[in-house]
């Protein structure tokens, strides 16, 4: 089993009327050997001056976590438990913690939201702090492609009002903490709020499996053997695009991954399909 | 950049309009007193500065889509003259002074047309911005406005809606103060209606883009640059 991931943080239309930077961050871990997929997304929204570092922060906590438990442990994803899974999210808020107190400032000026998703052949494990979310799209199964595989594996956490949330810095992060699982995934996608309102689809409570559908495609039949730079490249350029910018105002971060069959099965199977495929 | 390298580019997004989320909503609620004390200039003042909230929201391209307004008045009786129009399409005629101040029941007519709003939305799975009630009066409720106090201030305590009041002239700063101890109640310098709804449609502006964990700023509302001052 082998992933082939693109992701990108833009600035949004509300951060660049107000002159500031992009505040979200997204890590990929490339360092796992084999199947497993593991993907941070954090959505800065502390203070103008820290946000986007306390956002930086969070992905980079996040994955170091995964590596310190990855370096004991052989388990597969739908076997960990809820106290590992916790125990990774206790492992980021003592990061940021100490970040804060080695920077001089409130905790409140890293606040960010944590998003964070490990997936390998059993499944996918999705953590979830704040808004944003995790959507899966189902592994195709033997008999035939499903039409409409995606679903949310994690919904965006939010209060009464629009622009409340909860925070991996806030006193009450734990009660807030959303951890879903599902069974084997063929594509994952990670968002903040910026590509949330595009993705999501709120009254329904569905994935617009329109706008990700070609994406996985496309990813899936370019991705293998290119540079992670240009696939992540290309993700920008399509979260720049000046259509989402009516619709979707705060910094957008998508990552996206995509299982891609072993190229000597899939000649084997399908040896007819070659001809098509120049 | 992605578009040095053609074949990598991801197809360019086509968003289809069912997939659309309804626009994160800003309501606000004028509570505007229109009783016969507010003859001559000061409505005519009002009704300038009401056009000019109305121009300056339909100017910023986001909070004329987020920002929707409703309009009670309180003079002889209370009276939903607009009942959450989105900016975009907000007008009112000419408002006319007359008749009494029955003040407490606009504020209760206010709260009521706010709940309403609310369970719109949620029920259409749109989401909002935390409510607010803009009271302007120059004189003292005719009516009974303890009830109406009541009211109000468990609105605010749950964090169900934020009111500001605005006294003119010779209103009755210290029954505002009662009417929402949480709030500082503001004297208009004047009769500067004209900054005052700059300054809201600012402040409108600036909560229809505030998003979690960013502390909102308000534009002063007094000092030099300010339209309104505390009284003692």
């Amino acid at each position: 089993m082998t992933w082939v991931t693109a992701g990108g943080s833009v600035v949004g239309p509300a951060h660049r009327h107000a002159g500031r930077g992009c505040e979200d961050a997204f890590l990929v871990s490339a360092e796992f050997s084999g199947d497993l997929l593991v993907a941070a997304v954090a959505d800065g929204a502390g203070s103008a001056a820290r946000a986007a570092e306390g956002a930086a922060c969070v992905v980079t906590a996040a994955c170091a976590a995964l590596r310190s438990w990855r370096a004991t442990s052989t388990l597969a994803v739908t076997d960990i438990s809820d106290d590992v899974a916790h125990g990774w999210l206790a492992a980021v808020r003592a990061a940021v913690e100490s970040h804060a107190v080695y920077a001089g400032i409130p905790l409140g000026d890293l606040a960010a939201t944590c998003l964070l998703t490990v997936a390998d052949a059993s499944g996918a494990l999705a953590l979830q702090i704040g808004d944003g979310g995790v959507a899966v799209r189902a592994a195709v199964a033997p008999s035939g492609q499903a039409a409409d595989g995606w679903t949310p594996l994690t919904w965006p956490l939010r209060g009464e009002y629009a622009n409340e949330t909860v925070f991996i810095t806030s006193i009450d992060w734990r009660a807030a903490v959303q951890i879903e699982r599902t069974g084997p995934v063929s594509a994952v996608a990670l968002f903040s709020d910026g590509f949330e309102v595009l993705a999501l689809n709120y009254r329904e409570r569905r994935v617009n499996a329109h706008l990700l559908d070609p994406l996985a495609n496309h990813l899936r039949t370019v991705g293998s053997g290119v540079a992670q730079a240009e696939l992540d490249a290309a993700m920008v350029g399509y979260l720049s695009s000046a259509a989402f910018d009516e619709h979707a105002f705060d910094d957008r971060t998508l990552v996206l991954a995509c299982v891609i069959p072993p190229p000597e099965s899939a000649q084997s199977e399908h040896p007819v399909l070659d001809i098509f495929s120049a | 950049m992605a578009d040095q390298i053609p074949h990598l580019a991801f197809p360019a997004p086509q968003p289809r309009s069912d997939d659309l989320n309804a626009t994160q909503r800003t309501p606000l609620v004028l509570l505007l007193d229109t009783s016969s004390s507010m003859a001559g200039e000061p409505i005519k003042e009002l009704n300038r500065g009401l056009a000019l909230l109305r121009q300056e929201l339909q100017a910023d391209p986001q909070a004329r889509r987020a920002v929707e307004i409703a309009v009670v008045t309180f003079g002889g009786a209370v009276t939903v003259v607009n009942d959450f129009f989105p900016a975009a399409h907000f007008a009112t005629s000419d408002l006319v002074a007359t008749g009494n101040t029955p003040l407490g029941g606009a504020v209760l007519k206010g709260l009521e047309l706010v709940q309403a709003r609310k369970r719109q939305l949620r029920e259409s799975a749109t989401s909002y911005t935390r409510p607010w009630m803009f009271l302007i009066t120059d004189g003292a409720p005719t009516d009974d406005w303890r009830a109406a106090a009541a009211k109000l201030q468990e609105e605010e305590s749950r964090k169900g809606v934020l009111f500001y009041a605005v006294g003119v002239a010779d209103a009755d700063m210290g029954l505002l103060k009662k009417l929402s101890p949480s709030s500082t109640p503001l004297m208009l310098q004047g009769i500067e209606f004209q900054k005052l709804f700059r300054w809201l449609s600012d402040s409108m502006s600036r909560v229809s883009r505030s998003r979690p964990g960013h502390e909102l700023t308000l534009a002063p509302a007094t000092g030099p640059t300010g339209w309104g001052t505390i009284s003692a």
